[in-house]
């Protein structure tokens, strides 16, 4: 009985996991749909709102473990990271976005943004995951949203993603903190 | 003359008595001396003369028959059986012999005492010896007869025996004749002899006769006189004695009796004596008869009234005896009762043991569940902590699984990167996310299943505890319950011995009331003795008033 059931288990399982390779794959096959109109997102949690951020800007994505807090720097800034022996700052975008303040958590996630020498940290509340959008789906920013949240807005998939933009992100002199006290 | 009056009267019979006895004496005396000389002389006739006759009588009888004998032989002699009559006639003359010597032999031993008669027995004795003589020889002949055998020796022996029987008749008639003398000469004896006798015996006769009626005389005359001073004052005597039956005791014994020194004096003195006595006696008795009277009259009283307590004693007696009849019918009423208090004190007994051994076991289940729920919150807390490691290692899972995620990520990104050759590396990644999720989803799943264990779990030690807490309140409510029975169990062993030491004593006081059942049996038959001895008794002492009435009616017969 118990080896039925492990074996029924293990089947059920596998016929999840062979419906999720369909559904994956006939997504990559959407119909009209070319290589650069697809855009892969690194997909993640700030507060209640979801955002994106094209893969190709990010490193990689760690848990954060020990963060220090560096005095007299902005309120956006969180703190700063040791990432394998390199100092990486942490950027809160709910301060830039009106999102109230969370608390750190198990679930809190460093998504670390790279291009060239620049090296930022944002820090998420959850990493949702990976996910390929059509760039055709992606509206522009709604009006409500103005100022730096538009700067930093590439636009909105579907009903509720906000697509970050990461390159700009990167650019942005504002977020370089240089100050002495 | 002495006086007939002072010899007393033995002195007196003792003469009259001797008087008649002297006279008897000699009329005895003179009878028997006469009557023994006849005596003697009849005893000599008897012995001498009349055995002399006989004597005499016989020989010459014999001598007759012998002589015919003889002359019978000779007649044989032609006779044809001769030798046969021969042998008859011998044994006959041998028989005959005999008889003659012993005849001759008394006519010698008689004595004799005339003269004449001696001279007749000596010529008689010369005769008889030839006589005899001549007899053997033919006696001798006739033998040789016998024995010879020729007839001429017969013939002379024949002769010679008839010459003989010639010789022996004059001898035999001569012997005859002097038999004769002999004879005559002893009947005139006798007869002399006998009328001498005749003539004394009638002198003693005619004195006999005289002294018999000189004896009856005298002691006709002495019995007249003797009685006369005898019976006359007895006589008197017994109509004195008569008087005083009937009570008379006035009068005394006459003085000529008192002055008299005979028995009769003695006999007079005494009755004297004896109706003063009397009257002395009487005198006493009348006054004892008075104070009997009165005495006897107050026993009478007593006796009744001691009656009449025995009764009512009796009566009490019988109603103590119905009343322990009662009592005995309650006591055994209260011993069946008893009895069976005892036994329901038992059977409460045996129902509180068995309600104590409930009670044990009970409390033994307690402690047994006791034991059992602490072994269960020890298992559950067991269980827990086993649940709280496999939550730590389900976060593990969870925090593998966000890792893995998270390195599924990293390389989506890697391979987004690497363009168009990433793009299967991009798939494995996706795929790896999705197992890391699915990891995650399982994770949490076995949290939550975890969790509701861990509510359970804490639920269940709750309720163990509180089932623990509710035991032991149990156990401890139990105690008093338990003490309670061991206290009733003692009350119920107390209670039962105590009945049962009721039930003996109940017996004990049952025997001892049959005791005093049976002792009051006894009292009341001793009551009933006691009345019926009391009633004998009253009956007594009426009989003793009737006799004292009695006697003092006989008292008062008495004139003094």
């Amino acid at each position: 009985m118990e080896t039925n059931a492990d074996a029924f288990e293990q089947e059920r399982m596998d016929a999840v996991l062979r419906k999720r390779a369909k559904k994956l794959s006939r997504e990559f096959l959407k119909e009209g749909s070319t290589d650069e109109d697809l855009l892969e997102i690194v997909e993640f949690r700030l507060g209640p709102e979801r955002y994106g951020v094209a893969s190709l800007h990010v490193g990689e994505v760690v848990p954060l473990r020990e963060h220090a807090i560096v005095p007299c720097t902005p309120p956006f800034v969180a703190g700063i990271i040791n990432l394998r022996g390199r100092i990486v700052s942490l950027v809160d975008l709910k301060f830039f976005f009106d999102i109230p303040a969370t608390t750190l958590s198990e679930q809190t996630r460093v998504v670390v943004l790279r291009s060239g020498e620049m090296e930022l940290g944002i820090l998420a509340d959850a990493l949702v995951g990976i996910r390929t959008i059509s760039l055709l789906n992606l509206h522009p920013p709604l009006p409500t949203m103005a100022g730096v949240r538009s700067a930093y807005l590439l636009g909105v998939e579907g009903e509720d993603i906000a697509i970050l933009d990461g390159a700009r992100i990167l650019r942005d002199e504002s977020l370089i903190v240089d100050e002495e006290v | 003359m002495v006086k007939l009056h002072n010899i007393s009267i033995g002195k007196k019979l003792g003469f009259g008595f001797g008087t008649v006895v002297l006279i008897a004496l000699v009329l005895g005396i003179t009878g028997i001396l006469g009557i023994s000389r006849l005596s003697d002389d009849i005893e000599y006739i008897t012995t001498n003369r009349f055995s002399d006759l006989r004597s005499l009588a016989g020989l010459n009888y014999l001598r007759m028959s012998i002589r015919a004998e003889t002359l019978e032989a000779v007649l044989a002699e032609n006779k044809p059986n001769r030798d046969e009559n021969l042998r008859m006639i011998l044994e006959r003359r041998k028989n005959s012999w005999g008889k003659i010597d012993e005849h001759w032999s008394t006519l010698l031993s008689v004595p004799r005492y005339m003269e004449k008669e001696r001279q007749l027995v000596e010529i008689l004795k010369v005769q008889y010896q030839s006589w005899r003589k001549m007899h053997a020889d033919m006696d001798r002949f006739l033998e040789e007869l016998l024995r010879s055998a020729s007839d001429d020796r017969k013939t002379a022996l024949f002769g010679e025996f008839r010459t003989l029987v010639t010789r022996l008749l004059p001898i035999s008639e001569v012997m005859g004749s002097t038999f004769d003398d002999l004879t005559r000469s002893n009947n005139e004896q006798t007869d002399l002899l006998v009328a001498e006798d005749l003539k004394r015996a009638s002198i003693l006769e005619m004195f006999s006769l005289l002294a018999m009626i000189v004896g009856v005389f005298i002691a006709l005359v002495m019995t007249l006189k003797i009685s006369r001073s005898i019976v006359l004052p007895i006589s008197s005597a017994v109509s004195f004695l008569s008087r005083l039956r009937e009570g008379e005791l006035r009068e005394n014994v006459p003085k000529e009796f008192l002055a008299r020194k005979d028995e009769i004096g003695t006999l007079a003195q005494a009755v004297q004596d004896l109706t003063e006595g009397l009257r002395d006696q009487i005198a006493s008795m009348k006054e004892v008869t008075v104070a009997l009277a009165s005495s006897v009259y107050q026993i009478s009283a007593s006796v009744s009234e001691v009656t009449a307590g025995a009764e009512e004693t009796a009566v009490a007696v019988v109603e103590t005896t119905a009343t322990m009849e009662e009592v005995r019918t309650t006591a055994e009423v209260t011993n069946k009762k008893s009895k069976e208090v005892a036994e329901s004190a038992q059977q409460g007994l045996q129902v509180v043991q068995k309600g104590k051994s409930a009670t044990d076991a009970l409390f033994d289940g307690m402690k047994h569940v006791g034991e059992r729920m602490t072994s269960i919150a020890e298992t559950i807390i067991r269980l827990s902590e086993q649940s709280q490691e496999v939550g730590e290692i389900t976060e593990t899972v969870e925090d593998l699984a966000e890792q893995s995620n998270l390195l599924a990520v990293n390389a989506a990104v890697e391979a987004a990167k690497a363009g168009e050759q990433g793009r299967g590396f991009s798939v494995v990644a996706q795929e790896i996310k999705s197992l890391a999720e699915q990891s995650k989803q399982s994770a949490k799943e076995v949290q939550r299943i975890l969790r509701d264990i861990q509510k359970a779990t804490s639920a269940a030690v709750m309720a163990i505890e509180q089932g623990s807490k509710a035991v032991e309140q149990g156990a401890m409510d139990a105690i008093p319950s338990r003490e309670s029975i061991q206290g009733i169990t003692k009350k119920f062993v107390e209670s039962a011995q105590s009945a049962a030491q009721i039930a003996a004593a109940n017996n004990e006081l049952l025997a001892g009331i049959d005791q005093v059942t049976q002792a009051m049996e006894s009292i009341k038959a001793a009551g009933e003795q006691n009345v019926a001895g009391m009633k004998d008794l009253e009956e007594a002492s009426g009989g003793l008033k009737e006799m004292g009435q009695k006697l003092s009616l006989l008292i008062e017969r008495y004139t003094m």
